[in-house]
């Protein structure tokens, strides 16, 4: 907690490139104008939990970045390697699931995160723009005639990895969907 | 992503490299199936080994390949699993549809 209370008010202070370095090994995709215009970061100095909000265009050219992101924030919640890929993995799920299916590659349309995390817990949140979908009603990836379909399996991995998943539509604003895990053993 | 090709005993061994990941992987991977099956080549073993990660487009596209090669009358195998991918197969009952390998010898006779 003391090396987030330090860590985080730097990188909040950091210019827009330094954060570009930071977060993605590939500067290509991201243009200091363009972590302007479609992202910023609000960081909540919250004595019991630690928040992330993030804010990305459509673009599948983001989710490395956001995995990069993950692994940052994971490892700064002291998440030991296996928690680490299941957080990366959740959230790359879910990000372009919002992406393609929410906000359907639109770059007018934006996802919302938001990562919150404490000595116990690491949730994240991710909420499109579209009209959500009814996680019950998605066909069964193990049922044997879904088997070879070349789809539809990231949400069962990400319920798979995760402690709790839900998905709520918000009207007029959107879909959410959040998942979190306990990142303690006590 | 980074894929070469070989032949041995008349199995085509693609070696991957890198990520299997929703883009520019996944197209990849494609590809290299699709010029062997369009040179009428029935058995194909992709060697996974030096793949640190798979997501669910990833999958879909093995499962994808694994169709186009079966429909064509050929196989194809997996060889060197990592633990993470094998946890992944598992988890999505994938083990139950590919003939997965250790070893590339024992692999390459099995065809």
């Amino acid at each position: 907690m003391i090396t987030a209370t330090l860590l985080l008010p730097a990188i909040h202070l950091l210019s827009y490139k330094d954060l570009t370095r930071l977060l993605t090994n590939d500067k290509s995709y991201v243009t200091p104008y363009l972590v302007c215009t479609a992202i910023w970061f609000l960081i909540f100095m919250d004595p019991t939990a630690t928040t992330i909000r993030l804010r990305i265009q459509s673009s599948l050219g983001y989710t490395d970045l956001v995995e990069n992101l993950t692994n940052n924030l994971t490892h700064l919640a002291a998440c030991n390697s296996d928690l680490v890929y299941s957080f990366e993995m959740a959230v790359r799920e879910i990000v372009i699931n919002a992406m393609q299916h929410g906000n359907q590659l639109d770059p007018n349309k934006y996802v919302s995160m938001q990562y919150r995390f404490d000595s116990e817990n690491f949730e994240v949140q991710v909420r499109d723009e579209g009209k959500g979908f009814d996680v019950e009603r998605l066909p069964d990836p193990l049922d044997p005639e879904n088997l070879l379909k070349p789809s539809g399996r990231g949400i069962f991995l990400v319920r798979s990895f995760m402690d709790n998943f839900s998905v709520t539509h918000i009207p007029d604003k959107g879909t959410e969907v959040r998942f979190d895990k306990r990142i303690t053993s006590s | 992503m980074i894929t070469t090709t070989r032949k041995v005993d008349n199995v085509n061994i693609i070696d991957l490299s890198g990520r299997i990941t929703i883009g520019e992987g996944t197209v990849i991977l494609r590809d290299a199936v699709t010029n062997l099956v369009k040179n009428q080549e029935k058995h194909i073993l992709l060697n996974l080994a030096d793949i640190s990660y798979i997501d669910s487009s990833g999958l879909g596209e093995l499962v994808r390949c694994f169709s186009t090669v079966s429909k064509d009358g050929g196989k194809l195998k997996l060889l060197s699993l990592t633990t993470k991918i094998r946890d992944l197969l598992s988890i999505t009952k994938l083990l139950t549809v590919f003939d997965v390998y250790d070893d590339e010898a024992n692999a390459i006779k099995s065809f």
